[in-house]
């Protein structure tokens, strides 16, 4: 890749080719310059993170330019975006963009253009980050678990956001292959400070919420004790029956929430998977789309049972005709509720507002790390006891 | 406090709705006016679009006025918002017309309540909310009183289901209504149902003024009597009365502003420290703020207030009437349309610091804002001589309409001289977070869902409010001299300049 194209790749706003290898100096300077062109004015500069975004690959870093372009008008702070470009072997380049509001510097966005090999990149990042304020670092593609330079990087953040589900998979193996290695580095002893969190998980929020809300009603709570199936469907590609990430991840929070114990690990049956819970079931299966923005999305999670010899359902799932409306379903015991069939229109998680709730979390999501070990539990990758 | 049956929901953990409001019937009495329609609906549509009300919420209202649940339902349908959340949400919605002071109302509301928690789940939780003239709030509770519905009706476990009350304001007009209406009230609901509204508490702003104060340890120990000279408490607007006239001309900027809003905003600045936030703790401390407010004996009034009305002026550079050339304003009228006071708190932290407050309607812009005035430093040490004056920190936590929080210090100018020069370090809700605040009712009506009446107003303290006021209103009333009057759009008359040089203070430039 050429500079211009690097340049077309991250940036909507005119930038300057700085020197990656002096970037606090340059940084120091153009602030003290700003400074001088606006000399009657009080000088405030606003910055609330440092953000590092990691590209594996330019195809990585697809579509970076304008949700870069928004996130730095609406959150202030310095974000340093790094591609690795294995075609590329000079040295590292550099571009840099300034944003400012109501004339007040408020964000420098930095992008460096990296031959393949990361190892010198702790040291250029790390003078870079304004002291006091949370760091976060995204990695797009599949992050190298197993470098020293990639462990440097997250020693010197407060969050690692990983898409542990970007790759996809065609087999159970590959979907999950991501996982062990994350679920390593968050139970390394040096990164206990340290916060994480996988895409796939961080989308779910909304489903959480809407299953939850499927057991709101004080009546319904029973029925709770009462479920003997789950069943779980996500978008795939036609003739695809492998679970996505994102579902694995809501059977393994439902199961850890409501305290099921594992007793047949995740496998393959007829039509999908199951994995066997005492006292529940719970099925996999995949609806095909050609929609690639639904790949790998949830589509349907329903819940059956027997309460007080009534049979009831509750589910939640896309409409059949606007998949971005989520349905509410409950029939049985307790389900007189006229709010079934309650719709939601569920506004389509984009890298933006993905990126701006990662900025906004600071704390340890260990519903998200007990979520992670009962996938890996259920999935047989894990031993209980190895926790 | 917060009931929150949601917190028994496995589920919920963790989830940053974990305060979703249970399921629960809203009924609006007052429900084919302007609040409902303007303020209520949308705020709690929007609540529904943020998942922060559970999908079983319910809404039925109630006025004479005849409409069917569809009627009613496009009458009060938001501007905002999607077509088919809007679609959910508005099949909770069902009107009933009826007059609110006739028994046989009630007994169609009871059996109307029933079928809705029947149908949709709502478990018996009731919020009653009162959007009519506060004269009426005794008569329907009493009504509701008689029919039994102040209680979760007998389906409903006694120990999860709640029955709440909001009151819209004004709560009285003046101290003899405030106490006669809290004591008709408290005869049928105890305090802890009632849920007294002020929409200014909902403000984001303000409520970060506890946030600015509590969790930063730098400005407690100067928030005091030692350190502070005076506190500045301003609501200025360039608005005229518009189409409240009527409304306004009974009440004047005392009662419209001071009784309430500012003297909440006082209230705020000046607490002590609660001891937590989860309890009745932060409106205990705002009581006994109220209660170490000085009360004014009428020869004193005159030396601590000022009161005007607006004369004609230009706003914007359109020329605009005076109030007594109003629409609906009596020639007579003696109301005032600003009102600036002295206050005084007895107690350790405040004693001898004024808290001055001024509201006032046509004036140069519009701002609110708590500015906080330090005492200077004991001694100018730089350049006297170079002119640098002994000016004081000021710490402003503004409102509106640019929230956010600047403090102003001296700092040196660059080179050989030793002059200073005083600088502002801004910070901007605006340019900070990319969210937007949610509406005021919107926050408060989600904090009585989920039984959090923090920013509601406790009877008591609304009586201490009105102890401190009366007596001013009595003063000026029995005050026959001609009102001094100010040219809409600029800072305010004169003698209210005057009343703060006398002392040795200014305004701050609107
Ligand atoms: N509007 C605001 O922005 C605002 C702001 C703060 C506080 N408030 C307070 O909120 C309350 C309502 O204000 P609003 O502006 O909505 O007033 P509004 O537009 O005058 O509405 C009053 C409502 O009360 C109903 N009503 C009156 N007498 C009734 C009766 N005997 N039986 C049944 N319904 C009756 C009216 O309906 P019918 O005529 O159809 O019966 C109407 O729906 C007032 O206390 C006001 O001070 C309002």
């Amino acid at each position: 890749m050429k500079l211009e194209d690097f340049r077309k790749l991250l940036f909507l706003k005119d930038t300057v080719e700085v020197d990656p290898h002096k970037l606090p100096g340059t940084l120091a300077k153009l602030y003290q310059e700003h400074q001088k062109a606006h000399p009657e004015e009080y000088q405030a500069r606003l910055c609330t993170h440092n953000l590092l975004i990691l590209c594996g690959s330019p195809e990585d870093a697809a579509g970076l330019d304008k949700d870069l372009d928004e996130l730095m008008q609406h959150y202030p702070g310095r974000t340093v975006v790094v591609v690795f470009d294995s075609d590329y072997q000079g040295p590292v380049q550099g571009l840099l963009a300034q944003y400012t509001r109501k004339e007040h510097p408020a964000g420098d966005l930095v992008g460096l253009h990296f031959p393949d090999d990361g190892k010198p990149l702790p040291s250029m990042v790390a003078p870079l980050w304004v002291d006091g304020l949370p760091m976060v670092t995204i990695w797009r593609g599949h992050p190298p678990y197993e470098s020293s330079w990639f462990l440097a990087l997250v020693e010197n953040c407060t969050r690692l956001v990983v898409d542990s589900g970007v790759q996809g998979g065609k087999s159970l193996e590959e979907v999950l292959a991501p996982l062990l290695p994350l679920w390593k580095l968050i139970h390394d002893p040096y990164l206990a400070t340290q916060a994480f969190t996988d895409v796939s998980w961080a989308r779910l929020h909304v489903w959480r919420d809407w299953i939850a809300s499927l057991f709101d009603r004080p009546d319904r709570r029973p029925l709770l004790k009462s479920v003997e199936s789950v069943e779980l469907e996500g978008w795939s590609q036609p003739g695809d029956t492998v679970p996505h990430l994102s579902v694995l991840y809501l059977a393994s929070w439902l199961s850890h929430q409501l305290d099921w114990k594992l007793s047949k690990p995740l496998h393959a049956v007829p039509g999908g998977y199951e994995v066997g819970f005492q006292p529940v079931t719970m099925r996999f299966y995949t609806r095909s789309t050609d929609d690639a923005e639904l790949l790998g999305r949830p589509v349907r999670v329903s819940f059956r049972g027997q309460f007080q010899g009534q049979s009831f359902r509750l589910s939640v799932e896309r409409d059949s005709n606007n998949s971005s409306t989520l349905v509410l379903g409950a029939t049985g015991p307790a389900c007189s509720s006229g709010a079934s069939g309650h719709r939601l229109h569920l506004e389509r998680l984009n890298n933006l507002a993905l990126m701006g709730q990662e900025l906004e979390t600071d704390r340890r999501d260990w519903l998200f790390e007990k979520s992670l070990e009962t996938l890996l539990e259920m999935s047989g990758n894990l031993q209980p006891e190895a926790v | 406090m917060t009931t929150g049956t949601l917190e028994n929901n496995p589920l919920r953990e963790g989830l940053s709705s974990a305060r979703t409001a249970d399921p629960c019937t809203i009924v609006i009495f007052g429900a084919s006016g302007d609040l409902t329609e303007r303020m209520l609906i949308p705020s709690l549509f929007a609540l529904s679009e943020q998942r922060l009300v559970a999908p079983e919420l319910s809404l039925l209202g109630i006025s004479r006025r005849p409409f069917t649940d569809s009627e009613f339902r496009a009458k009060v349908k938001p501007e905002s918002g999607n077509a088919t959340n809007w679609d959910s949400f508005s099949r909770g919605v069902f009107y009933m017309s009826g007059n609110h002071h006739e028994e046989e109302t009630y007994q169609r509301l009871k059996s109307r309540l029933e079928e809705i928690d029947h149908n949709r789940g709502t478990q018996g939780n009731r919020l009653f909310y009162l959007a009519v003239a506060p004269d009426d709030f005794p008569t329907i509770l009493s009504h509701l009183s008689q029919q039994g519905l102040l209680d979760p009706p007998s389906y409903a476990d006694p120990e999860d289901n709640w029955v709440r009350i909001i009151l819209e304001k004004p709560f009285g007009i003046d101290l003899a209504s405030a106490t006669k209406l809290n004591k008709d009230i408290l005869k049928l609901v105890p305090e802890s149902k009632i849920y007294r509204i002020d929409h200014y508490l909902g403000k984001e702003t303000v409520q970060n003024i506890l946030a600015f104060r509590f969790a930063n340890t730098i400005f407690e120990p100067v928030w005091n009597r030692r350190y502070i000279d005076h506190v500045q408490i301003t609501a200025a607007e360039s608005l005229g009365v518009e189409e409240r006239a009527g409304y306004y001309d009974h009440f004047g900027a005392l009662k419209d502003m001071v009784q309430n809003h500012l003297l909440q905003l006082l209230a705020l600045v000046a607490m002590e420290p609660p001891a937590s936030s989860l309890d009745d703790s932060v409106r205990d401390e705002k009581s006994k703020v109220f209660k170490a407010l000085r009360i004014y004996k009428p020869e004193e009034v005159a030396a601590n207030t000022v009161r005007a009305q607006y004369g004609p002026g230009f706003i914007d550079g359109k020329p605009v009437p005076g109030y007594l050339q109003e629409k609906n304003v009596s020639p007579e009228s003696r109301t005032e349309t600003y009102a600036a006071v002295r206050f005084f708190l007895d107690n350790w932290r405040w004693e001898g610091v004024p808290f001055y407050l001024r509201t006032g309607k046509r004036l140069a812009r519009k701002v609110t804002e708590i500015a906080i005035v330090f005492k200077p430093a004991p001694l100018m040490l730089f350049g006297s001589n170079e002119g640098n004056k002994l000016d004081p920190n000021v710490l402003v936590l503004r409102i509106g309409p640019e929230e956010g929080i600047s403090l102003r210090f001296g700092t040196k100018i660059p080179g050989m001289t030793r002059r200073l020069r005083w600088v502002n370090m801004d910070f901007d809700y605006g340019t900070s977070f990319a969210k937007p605040s949610p509406p005021a009712y919107a926050r408060l009506l989600h904090d009585c869902m989920i039984g959090d009446p923090t920013l509601y107003n406790r009877g008591d303290a609304v009586e201490l409010a009105w102890h401190v006021t009366q007596p001013i209103l009595d003063a000026w009333a029995a005050d026959h001299r001609p009102l001094p009057t100010y040219e809409a759009g600029r800072e305010g008359p004169r003698q209210a300049e005057t009343w703060m040089e006398d002392e040795g203070r200014y305004w701050r430039k609107l």
